[in-house]
């Protein structure tokens, strides 16, 4: 498609500042449509004759239908025309139309892109209108959970022609005062780049606004919550990762989950940032209480752990109390989220986790050595940061997906004093086990959940007996763990009746996986840890967090020995 | 480089505990993982901390590039030398 722009200028009772933008818009040569909006008072005489130079088209309303309509009607016959891009400006002559060759040049460089102004004020903007902008902005990041978009009120901007009717044609976007609002947002929802250049705003003396306080703040108003609820519409699925998913196996759940956990991610984070703690547990009840009923395969993959585990309890002799219900391990998952916002912002008091280990393993971690740290997907890790009290300790948390980087990204965006490092893992090479390897004899640790299927070798896992059932459990961490030669400890971080613990229990050291007997030793190793998964599970059962069938039956085990592919 | 194809097949052969082999038995260019010799992954990430810590190497963490280097004796021994001395090996 060849750019081949036009200029816009959306126009009710300015006919008076016309004759002056025009002039000013002359020396660009580019046809101008001017939609009149049924002004009230006629547009100047002669205009398409004083600019013989310019291809002037005007368009007229009967009836007024707001600058969101003028917009509409110049868009639906600049693309009639062939246009590609159309430049709107204001009628009212506040625009400094020198600027205009640099937005050209920015949307013919990026020709799907908005290309916005960002008003600069000088001292005539009236300060009421000044903070209301400010309003809006906060508006505009909740609704889309991002800071990108600088401003969203200029009028003078560079649609795409094509991409801005295709947004019109399939939502309903308020026509009026709120037209230059919504339709920004509806661009940054279907990730549309929005470039910004900034432009001097003056209000010119004496000059009418169409802008009439009452009826537009009520619009504006109206539109921000219909933007919000479409917003939150479509974030409770994304909320614990998942949308509603017939079916979901172990290995594209991984998958899944991270790349939907990342809007829900920067919800919690919005909330949370924004509005506090308080306000986030409040809003936690309604959330959980739609994702319950909404969320089927998570819920009922909850309520099978439940029952098993409650069946496996019984026989046990300790069986588990009544208050043990999906609903409240959904709600438990949902705190948790909290917990780890407050932990990656340093909010959760150091001395309100209580640190559980033999003096073996406080001799180890006083001496300032490192270690191994198998984990599960059981309480919250992120507690784990309280042990960042002892000087020097850093956790390093081993992350199997290719597309937890980004992940990793936000952690950092958010939570810039974090103590815990993420390292994005996609196989176990020699260079990763090097790395590793480095950093715990540096002192360092390296936390790896063994719980987890990896969602790049699903077949790597070996069968072992979890709450009276076989399920599978990754290879990996086992394998990794007995060829650095370190030694390795077991981590869990847990909220129970009374308080937050971390329990840190030596596991092995080193741990053995001897060539001779590959097989048996790997299976021994395995079926260690989840005994000490078992014990906390039956402890905290409320903090298991694999939503999802974990016994999935019929995974075959591929070991070692037979290499793959 | 015959020197250091022998020392990496003494270091195969006394780090993973391959029993009843000893460094005579290795094809310095028959494959090392799979059909050839047999190592498994755990094998591979052994095998490189060790040369890591004899040879002062670095590996690309680009998996592909790694697979190629622990492809053979004979190829872990190119790579080693190229990283030993990245000049006479350009030649």
């Amino acid at each position: 498609m060849t750019f081949n722009p036009c200029i816009i200028i959306p126009c009710h009772d300015h006919g008076s500042m016309l004759p002056a933008v025009l002039s000013a818009l002359q020396k660009y040569a580019l046809p101008v449509f001017i939609v009149d909006d049924a002004s009230t008072v006629p547009l100047p005489p002669d205009l398409i004759k004083k600019f013989p130079a310019q291809r002037i088209s005007i368009l007229r309303h009967e009836k007024n239908m707001g600058k969101g309509g003028a917009v509409l009607t110049a868009l639906r016959e600049a693309d009639k025309q062939g246009f590609s891009h159309a430049l709107q400006i204001d009628a009212d002559g506040q625009h400094d139309s020198r600027v205009i060759p640099e937005f050209l040049a920015l949307s013919r460089e990026i020709p799907n892109a908005l290309v916005s102004g960002r008003p600069i004020y000088d001292d005539t903007v009236p300060r009421s209108r000044f903070y209301s902008r400010y309003l809006t902005h906060a508006w505009v990041w909740l609704e889309t959970l991002s800071f990108s978009i600088k401003d969203s009120m200029c009028g003078l901007r560079v649609y795409p022609i094509k991409e801005t009717l295709a947004i019109l044609a399939r939502a309903k976007v308020g026509l009026r005062m709120e037209f230059d609002i919504e339709i920004m947002v509806r661009f940054a929802w279907r990730k549309t780049p929005i470039k910004f250049i900034p432009v001097h705003v003056s209000y010119p003396k004496d000059g009418i606004s169409n802008f009439r306080p009452w009826r537009d703040n009520f619009r504006i108003a109206r539109m921000h919550t219909r933007l919000v609820i479409l917003m939150l519409l479509g974030m409770p699925g994304r909320f614990f990762c998942g949308k509603k998913q017939e079916d979901v196996d172990a290995a594209n759940w991984a998958r899944l989950r991270e790349r939907r956990g990342l809007l829900g991610m920067r919800v919690l984070f919005f909330v949370y940032r924004f509005f506090g703690r308080r306000i986030f547990q409040f809003f936690l009840h309604p959330v959980i209480a739609v994702y319950w009923i909404t969320a089927g395969t998570h819920r009922r993959a909850s309520e099978a752990y439940l029952r098993r585990l409650k069946a496996f309890a019984t026989t046990r002799g300790a069986p588990v109390g009544k208050k043990i219900t999906s609903y409240r391990h959904f709600l438990r998952f949902g705190e948790n989220m909290l917990e780890k916002l407050a932990a990656w912002r340093g909010e959760i008091p150091k001395n309100s986790v209580e640190i559980v280990m033999s003096e073996n393993v406080r001799e180890h971690l006083q001496s300032g050595k490192g270690g191994i740290a198998l984990c599960a997907h059981l309480g919250n890790f992120e507690l784990c940061r309280a042990l960042a009290t002892m000087d020097g300790f850093v956790i390093n948390a081993v992350f199997f997906q290719e597309n937890t980087r980004r992940f990793a990204r936000l952690l950092e965006e958010f939570a810039a004093r974090s103590q815990l490092r993420i390292l994005s893992i996609t196989e176990f090479t020699p260079a990763t086990a090097v790395m590793l390897q480095e950093k715990i004899r540096a002192g360092e640790w390296v936390a790896i959940a063994a719980d987890r299927v990896s969602a790049d070798s699903p077949d790597r896992v070996v069968n072992v007996p979890f709450l009276g059932m076989e399920a599978p459990f990754p290879q990996g961490p086992f394998l990794l763990a007995a060829s650095l030669r370190v030694p390795v400890f077991t981590m869990f971080a847990l909220r129970e009746d009374d308080g937050r613990k971390i329990y840190l229990e030596e596991f092995a050291n080193p741990l053995e996986i001897p060539r001779a007997n590959r097989l048996d030793s790997l299976r021994a190793a395995a079926q260690k840890f989840v005994e000490k998964l078992e014990f906390h599970t039956l402890r905290a059962p409320l903090e298991w967090a694999n939503f999802f069938d974990f016994w999935k039956e019929g995974i075959s085990e591929k070991f070692p020995h037979e290499n793959r592919e | 480089m015959d020197t250091l194809v022998k020392e990496i097949k003494q270091l195969i052969v006394g780090t993973l505990n391959l029993e009843g082999l000893t460094p005579e038995d290795i094809e310095t260019d028959a494959p090392l993982f799979r059909e050839g010799l047999g190592l498994d992954s755990i094998d591979a990430l052994e095998l490189g901390l060790v040369l890591k810590n004899k040879y002062k190497i670095s590996f690309s963490s680009e998996d592909q590039e790694t697979r190629k280097h622990f492809y053979s004796v004979a190829t872990l021994a190119k790579f080693i030398a190229s990283q030993r001395n990245p000049d006479a090996f350009q030649q």
